[in-house]
């Protein structure tokens, strides 16, 4: 393998070229019209235009992406996450170009890739999983006869979905019929199916999931887990590894339980279990994720191993490096996903230009990133702008670390998340790991709303900072200082002022 | 003479009258401080620490950022107030409410005809963002006065969707 295309696009394309180049291995970038000025795009050896601005006319077009591969001489795909990652179907059409799917086998994802087959498939296997009804529902009838066997609520969940996409928690009986159309419909255009099923909602479990890899030799080891309660509308946004919850024989148990499941599939490359951990310990099996995950640098930080690397590895036919023994957990991983969102407004996305992006930096830190200042966030793509991600050699560690660089952290043009992120990494809730999925929408979104409305009264000094700020923003001057008259003394010594007279 | 900018921090609020050697919040002068302002980064020496802060705006959404934290933020400055004014006299004086897209997207479905009765918080239309249907529902109770939109269409934060009288 010596030219990898990748099938994406933003931080992960951006990711997975950056192994290829520590492996000697050239990266070939594909690209929608929207995404020409992408730093994915500017950092590959070489790059395709696809054309259009949709995913459907660019990155999930599967004869245009093929079409690259064979006109650049590459000859591997990366999907990456999203897009074409998890479908079967492209990860056959490409074994049969005679390209390597650098993915698991088609069978493995079609197998896993179908919510209601990886359940059934659970089952047989002696892998617990979360009471529902064995297959996609017909009608709204059939859902509620599952509901009022199993008690409310149900959650309304699409069989090929992912992302919280195609997904509707439900209460109560009257509305049932609406929440099922909404989750087809959502269904149906994400991911162009619109089969949904139905299962007994779990009132505050945690979401734990664990890292598997598997090699085409039959070997199969776990990477430990990672904690993903912290979710706002069904998608994480604060993922740490290890989890708080897990102790070493419950972490021995999960990862035993996710290696059955990926055998149970014939499973081979990167894959990812997901569990629900109840409050005694009983876990059940959610779904496989059969790709590299967006989270997977906090399991790259505390098991020393680089995910991509070993991807590709086991794709080139190679047995996994390590074995389970080997595998040796140090320290502690905290991510932060840095949304261009509007948290107060519902967690809606915010578009706009990254007119000033000042990224904190310093030990124990990682950033992987698709931007760079002057960067769009557009409508056409998930708003995403990075994953911060902290290391320390504890958990205290790792999140104090974290909060140090969310304090460093100046994003202009667009809303962020990055305030919501430092409350929510500050409360006892977070520190204490005893959080759920339901943490944030029940307790963390109303306190932040709260602690931002009744901020407490500022120093005058501020008031007049932000007023000399804003004149500057109107009249353009980049620099400005005040005379260095010291009216009162003890603000500021005579080395400062000397300094920073310098600067003028 | 001094520049007058009225400020509100949360629910807080303090007027700054500032000219070239005077500085006063709420009517008390201000000790010097070392102001420096580098493309939007300001940070300022307070002697025994120091603070940086950007003032972030999106479309007409104001936030100070400052230690990781966001503090809404209303500025009005003279020149705010002129155009303020400037534009008030060019809008006319229509009444009705009207329901803008609170984020860009593609509107799905439209619940409402021209001429329907809506009361406050009925759905009025479905708006996907990042494949996520969000329904949008009346701010108010009224008459659908106009629908701007098509199914299908894709809006921009802040566009018109639907006016009601």
């Amino acid at each position: 393998m010596k030219s990898v295309l990748i099938a994406n696009r933003g931080e992960i394309a951006v990711r997975v070229a950056r192994t290829c180049r520590e492996m000697g291995i050239r990266t070939v970038a594909v690209y929608s019209d929207v995404d020409k000025n992408s730093l994915h795009v500017l950092e590959a050896d070489q790059t395709v235009a696809l054309g259009g601005s949709t995913p459907a006319e660019s990155y999930l077009d599967q004869a245009k992406i093929i079409d690259a591969a064979k006109r650049t001489g590459a000859d591997a795909i990366h999907p990456g996450y999203g897009f074409l990652s998890e479908n079967a179907g492209f990860a056959e059409r490409v074994e049969k170009s005679g390209l390597i799917w650098i993915g698991p086998p088609a069978s493995a994802i079609t197998k896993m890739g179908s919510k209601t087959e990886a359940r059934a498939l659970m089952i047989d296997a002696k892998v617990p999983v979360v009471p529902g009804t064995r297959g996609a529902v017909s009608n709204a009838q059939e859902a509620i006869e599952f509901a009022k066997k199993a008690g409310f609520p149900v959650l309304l969940k699409a069989a090929a979905g992912g992302g919280g996409k195609g997904m509707r928690v439900v209460r109560n009986e009257a509305d049932l019929e609406a929440a099922l159309g909404a989750a087809q419909r959502e269904a149906k255009s994400a991911f162009g199916d619109d089969a949904v099923y139905v299962e007994k909602y779990l009132e505050e479990p945690k979401h734990i999931e664990v890292q598997i890899f598997a090699d085409k030799h039959g070997n199969a080891i776990y990477l430990g887990e990672r904690e993903c309660s912290m979710q706002r509308r069904h998608q994480k946004i604060i993922e740490e590894a290890p989890s708080a919850a897990v102790s070493p024989e419950l972490r021995k148990s999960m990862g035993e339980t996710a290696v059955m499941a990926a055998k149970a599939c014939g499973y081979a490359n990167a894959g990812t279990c997901e569990f629900l951990l109840d409050k005694t310990g009983a876990y059940y099996f959610l779904e496989m994720n059969t790709r590299l995950q967006v989270e997977h640098p906090v399991t790259e930080l505390v098991t020393g191993l680089d995910l991509v690397r070993l991807q590709i590895e086991v794709a080139r036919g190679n047995k996994l490096p390590i074995k389970q023994e080997d595998v040796k957990l140090r320290g502690h991983a905290v991510e932060v996903r840095v949304y261009a969102e509007d948290v107060l407004g519902g967690f809606l996305p915010s578009t706009g230009k990254l007119s000033l992006w000042r990224p904190p930096s310093g030990p124990g830190l990682r950033e992987d990133t698709g931007m760079y200042e002057g960067s769009e966030i557009s409508r056409f793509y998930d708003p995403m702008i990075s994953k911060l991600i902290a290391f320390g050699e504890n958990r205290e560690a790792a999140i104090d670390r974290m909060l140090r660089a969310l304090s460093e952290y100046f994003i202009a043009g667009v809303m962020t998340n990055i305030g919501f992120c430092k409350f929510v990494l500050e409360r006892d809730e977070f520190r204490s790991g005893n959080f759920d999925t339901g943490t944030i929408e029940r307790i963390l979104l109303p306190a932040y709303r709260e602690y931002v409305e009744n901020c407490e009264v500022q120093p005058d000094w501020l008031a007049a900072a932000i007023a000399l700020a804003n004149r500057q923003y109107y009249t353009d001057v980049t620099f400005f200082k005040r005379s260095m008259a010291d009216v009162q003394s003890g603000w500021k010594t005579a080395g400062r002022a000397a300094a920073l007279n310098n600067h003028g | 003479m001094f520049d007058r900018s009225n400020i509100k921090i949360g629910k807080h609020e303090y007027e700054v009258l500032h000219s070239e050697s005077q500085l006063k919040v709420n009517g008390k002068d201000v000790p010097e401080k070392d102001f420096v302002l580098i493309k939007r980064m300001a940070r300022i020496n307070l002697g025994d620490r120091y603070k940086s802060f950007v003032v972030n705006r999106n479309g007409d959404d104001l936030w100070l950022l400052m230690n990781g934290r966001e503090y809404p933020l209303v500025i009005e400055t003279d020149r705010d107030r002129l155009l303020k004014v400037a534009s008030q006299n060019t809008e006319g004086g229509s009444s009705g409410a009207t329901i803008r897209a609170a984020m860009p997207g593609l509107v799905v479905r439209i619940a409402v005809k021209v001429g329907q009765t809506v009361k406050r918080s009925d759905p009025v239309l479905i708006l996907e963002a990042m494949k996520m249907e969000n329904e949008v529902r009346s701010p108010a109770d009224g008459v659908v006065k106009e629908i701007k939109v098509n199914e299908r269409d894709s809006v921009d934060k802040g566009s018109v969707m639907v006016v009601l009288e």
